[in-house]
């Protein structure tokens, strides 16, 4: 009987298809899906890839599946948390403290820290870099009046929140699109740093850790860059809840974060971070303060 | 003077060139974002049920689909006293104006098909939303308002595919010709607030104008599309300065710009569909239980099972499930009914699919169904639904299309497509084939019960002929799958159908091989019945036959048919000539050349307008038979007899003096049905036509349902062709205008 039930298992996959190629892996026991997104700073496949050694320690040690939402927008990761489509993010402290003006149930609770790099301190904070090539001989901020300059997303820190706020200091309080010539919204940082090096944008306004990963990557070289400003310090972006996750939940993923783990020394290797770190809602103070303001004067 | 003619020559050659890439991407820019922003018509066919029956399950049901999709970011919804009834999130947006909720509400103006009001944005800031507000329309009156804000971030990334060179500009314009938004170098500038209304023609809004501006220093070229059915314009600007820049090989280099722009445009529609597609992949949870959890796995099946049925996504494969696959459907049958494109349901099972599962366990089975999902996707277009039924059951509607070849083709590339190995499955490599059935709507069902049941039974007959395949329904089937009580029945209440005029005509148009114009039609049989759908005379016949009712119901369709054709020629409609199949029963009877005489003069029939077909084997039997004479008496009188069911066994010199009667000799459906595009396979019919052509009768193929079959049977020397791949069956009200469209020539 058993040889029989071998020989007809054996004639199927003999007259129908190519042999098996690895034996089946044991299953993960079954729970509803953890959904997480991030705001797409840059490629946002490339985010994802970099991050799957901290979705597979997730799923691993909650078990339960994580959904990964590829979002097009910041914006659409803030609706996303709003409208609890979404348990878990990682969000710019820009795009939270908007989020967190909507709604105070949002909670901060870990983010990444740096390694050293060309324009970023090591630690827990980055700045906001306007920067173009030596080779247009651009040298001041002045020069750039009337120019065609890069932001990323409107919901971004360093491509436009810390550009329209603080960077106007320097400007003499001048707006930005009165200073410039034209303001593009690239979408993201990596795209930005393209636009000028390809030329579309004179200069641009990049998140320093975007720019040391582009020089990482072999994408600009050190010397072709001309720094003509950077930022007060900003804290780094933040893993955040949406309000909805209950605290038990909370607790297991803030252990789960926040215990250093070797399975992810690959990606600490990879990355420029040297771990994770608690975060509160108090580091943001600072953008609280500017989202404020900014989405006080954009009221009619 | 030559070189400057010759410049100029040279700029006009470019100038158009340059039109003709423009229009291609506006084309395709325009269709995409209408598909894009028709992701609403899901949203307002959901939102419309919740404010009927308000169940929060409904809500979930929204919110997941609008972040599926991410064409849009966030719902509102207002009552028409303004009053917000639900949002998605919470906002900080100010109350919408009543004046823009009155206007949205208001009945579309001339012209305008989807009624859409674009929320004013104040000029501080950027904003990546565009708010959008639309009626919904319950019974077709606006009962309230949607706000559905658009994410600009997903037209970025759409539009980063394209290369408009350096002076390249896109623009989302207001009907009007007002700037919304505008993209260039590689993202997105607002707040210029440019007005292109003096450029745009308004009796060409729907089709692509080139506006050139010769005489401003800095000219530029623009061309703009209207996007289908929304009050909105895509353009695209480049300045004449790059465009005529320098040389001839500059000139060169532009018009391969250009081109590649089109290709770039192209790859970034089929990018664009393929991101739609994937993204519809969320809901992918995989439920497997190992051995040790047995009792909890069947706790969790429960939940699964049950989660499945309050949702409306397939949990495994992410696509659509019944119930929403319904609601879709309905809602495009109801543009079907006024766009008269081709709109059709396939069903679709995967052969020996319990095998797989039986064999390599359950996991592999479900990682199958998910590659099927996937790859379905890949197959078909934004704008038709995919859903899964369960088990390995799949069932499609494809929506708009331009003819029936297109949807041959798909059918096509989903066989294609799934018959390839499984490469990519966790475990194994194999492979399956699909089984299709097609149904189209309306001829094959005028609702999506009726549809899916006829697809279904398409499909079984798929599976029967021999899998891999796909099958046009055709509703013998319908009868051939009912159970013999249920058929037995049919006998005895179709005197009762014949009293309820449940019985139908359609005209099928047969046309001539070398130019497809029409030269005739077949008057077809159909029985709408109460429970079993549409059938075929092939179905019931042989219960009529049984019941005695054939020469009855020989009487209905002529005198139905010479009823038409008086109708049409009263309503100054030229008839063509209509082919009537008759029974031996009808034929052998005294009666039956006094009928078909008394109706001649009650309508007034032509002879030629009359055309009785009769079967080859009644034909052949019928030697110094009562048929004989009668056939020979209805010859007399000017009406032409064509041969039936033709399969080569008539022959010249068996019957050589009752072959004068004949006028055209029409192949057996079956020979046609058995041919394929490989030249081995048509044995039969060649045959059957070279005994034919001795017989020195024009030869009708009849049942001809792809281009390949089309083709193979000119080349053989048909004369007529009748057929899906020509023409459906034409109900009896539409007729009449098809036979008014004809362009006719003296010999048709």
């Amino acid at each position: 009987m058993i040889f029989r039930h071998l020989l007809l298992s054996l004639l199927w996959a003999l007259l129908l298809w190519l042999p098996v190629a690895r034996p089946l892996q044991a299953e993960p026991i079954p729970n509803a899906p953890l959904t997480f997104s991030l705001v797409p700073e840059k490629n946002i496949e490339q985010q994802i890839r970099n991050l799957q050694p901290l979705l597979d320690l997730l799923e691993q040690k909650l078990q339960r599946p994580v959904r990964v939402i590829r979002a097009h927008s910041y914006q659409a990761v803030i609706e996303g948390l709003l409208a609890h489509n979404l348990d878990l993010a990682i969000l710019g402290p820009a795009s939270y403290a908007r989020a967190r003006l909507r709604d105070p149930g949002i909670e901060p609770f870990a983010s990444f820290s740096q390694k050293k790099g060309l324009t970023t301190p090591e630690g827990s904070y980055y700045q906001s870099i306007l920067f173009s090539l030596k080779a247009r001989q651009i040298a001041s901020v002045q020069q750039l009046k009337g120019r065609k300059i890069a932001l990323t997303d409107p919901a971004s820190t360093s491509g436009c929140l810390i550009p329209n706020m603080e960077f106007t200091q320097v400007i003499d309080g001048t707006p930005l699109p009165a200073f410039f010539g034209t303001l593009i919204y690239t979408g993201a940082h990596d795209r930005s740093i393209q636009a000028v090096l390809d030329g579309r944008a004179d200069a641009a306004f990049v998140a320093s850790t975007h720019l040391d990963q582009a020089i990482g990557d072999g994408k600009i070289a050190a010397e072709q860059i001309a720094l003509l400003w950077r930022s007060r310090p900003i804290h780094y972006d933040p893993f955040v809840f949406a309000s909805h996750v209950p605290p038990a939940l909370r607790q297991q993923i803030r252990a789960i974060l926040l215990t250093p783990r070797p399975e992810l020394a690959a990606l600490f290797e990879q990355m420029p971070f040297t771990g994770i770190e608690p975060v509160q809602d108090s580091d943001y103070a600072p953008i609280h303060a500017l989202v404020r303001i900014q989405s006080s004067r954009q009221q009619p | 003077m030559l070189t400057l003619h010759q410049l100029e020559r040279n700029q006009h050659t470019l100038l158009v060139e340059l039109e003709r890439g423009h229009a291609n991407l506006v084309s395709i820019l325009a269709q995409n974002l209408s598909q894009i922003i028709n992701q609403k018509q899901m949203v307002e066919l959901l939102v419309a049920k919740w404010l009927d029956q308000p169940q929060p399950s409904l809500l979930e049901e929204i919110n997941q689909l609008l972040y599926q999709r991410h064409a849009f970011n966030r719902l509102a919804l207002y009552d028409r006293d303004g009053n917000q009834r639900y949002q998605s999130s919470v906002s900080q947006r100010p109350v919408i104006d009543q004046n823009l909720l009155d206007q949205c509400l208001s009945p579309p103006e001339n012209g305008e098909e989807e009624k859409v009001v674009i929320v004013p944005l104040n000029s501080s800031g950027f904003h990546w939303q565009l708010p959008l507000l639309f009626p919904v329309r319950i019974n077709q009156q606006p009962q309230a308002v949607m706000l559905l804000e658009l994410d600009l971030g997903h037209l970025v990334n759409l539009f980063q595919q394209l290369n408009l060179g350096q002076t390249g500009k896109l623009f989302l314009l207001t009907q009007e010709g007002r700037e919304l938004v505008g993209f260039e170098s590689g993202g997105l500038v607002q707040g210029k607030n440019r007005n292109f209304a003096s450029y745009l023609s308004k009796e060409h809004q729907e089709g692509q104008v080139t506006v050139r501006n010769y005489s401003a220093a800095r000219g530029f070229h623009l061309s703009y599309k209207k996007i289908s059915a929304f009050p909105l314009l895509i353009a695209v600007t480049q300045d004449l300065d790059e465009i005529l820049a320098g040389d001839r090989q500059q000139q060169r280099h532009t018009i391969a710009l250009l081109s590649v722009l089109t290709l770039m445009a192209l790859i970034a529609a089929g990018l664009l569909l393929r991101f739609i597609h994937n993204s519809q992949r969320y809901l992918e949870t995989l439920q497997q239980l190992n051995e040790q959890n047995q009792k909890a796995a069947h706790e969790l099946e429960r939940q699964r099972q049950h989660a499945e049925q309050v949702a409306s996504f397939d949990a495994l494969t992410g696509l659509y499930n019944r119930r929403l696959f319904v609601t879709l459907a309905e809602k495009n049958l109801q543009q079907a009914r006024r766009n008269g494109r081709v709109y059709a349901v396939l069903f679709m099972d995967l052969d020996r699919f319990k095998q797989i599962n039986d064999t390599f366990g359950h996991a592999v089975g479900d990682q199958l169904l998910k590659s099927v999902a996937h790859r379905l996707n890949h197959c078909t277009r934004e704008g038709d639904v995919v859903a899964r039924f369960g088990g390995d059951e799949f069932v499609l509607l494809l929506t708009a299309m331009a003819d029936e070849d297109n949807l041959i083709e798909v059918a096509h590339k989903i066989i294609d497509d799934l018959s390839h190995p499984y490469e990519d499955l966790a475990t194994v490599s194999l492979q399956s084939t699909p089984s299709l059935g097609i149904a189209i709507y309306p001829g094959d069902g005028e609702t999506i019960e009726a549809l899916m049941r006829n697809a279904d039974a398409a499909m079984y007959q798929s599976k029967r002929a021999g899998r891999g395949r796909a099958t046009f329904f055709d509703s013998r089937f319908n009868a051939s799958r009912l159970e013999p009580a249920a058929r037995q029945t049919l006998g005895s209440s179709l005197s009762a159908a014949l009293a309820s005029q449940q019985l139908r005509i359609f005209y099928q148009p047969v046309v001539r091989a070398s130019d497809q114009r029409a030269v005739g039609l077949e008057a077809l049989l159909r029985w709408r019945h109460p429970v079993h759908g549409l059938l075929h005379a092939e179905g019931f016949l042989p219960e009529a036959q049984k019941a005695g009712l054939l020469a009855e119901l020989d009487q209905w369709l002529l005198k139905q048919v010479c009823r038409h054709l008086w109708e049409w020629r009263t309503n100054s409609v030229k008839p063509l000539p209509v082919s009537v199949n008759l029974s031996r029963s009808f034929l052998d009877t005294p009666q039956c050349l006094e009928f078909i005489r008394a109706l001649q003069q009650e309508y007034g029939i032509l002879a030629p307008d009359l055309v009785i077909e009769v079967s080859e084997a009644d034909f052949i039997q019928s030697a110094g038979d009562p048929l004989h004479h009668h056939l020979a008496a209805l010859h007399q009188q000017g009406l032409a007899i064509d041969l039936d069911q033709y399969r080569g066994r008539l022959s010249l010199i068996e019957h050589p003096a009752h072959n004068d009667l004949l006028r055209r000799i029409k192949l057996d459906g079956e020979l046609v049905r058995q041919l394929r595009s490989y030249p081995h396979e048509s044995a039969a019919i060649a045959s059957a036509l070279s005994s034919a052509r001795p017989l020195h009768r024009p030869i009708d193929a009849v049942a001809v349902e792809s281009s390949d079959q089309l083709a193979s049977l000119k080349m053989m020397g048909c004369d007529h062709i009748q057929g899906h791949a020509i023409a459906r069956p034409i109900n009896e009200k539409e007729i009449i205008n098809y036979l008014a469209s004809l362009p006719r020539t003296p010999d048709s």
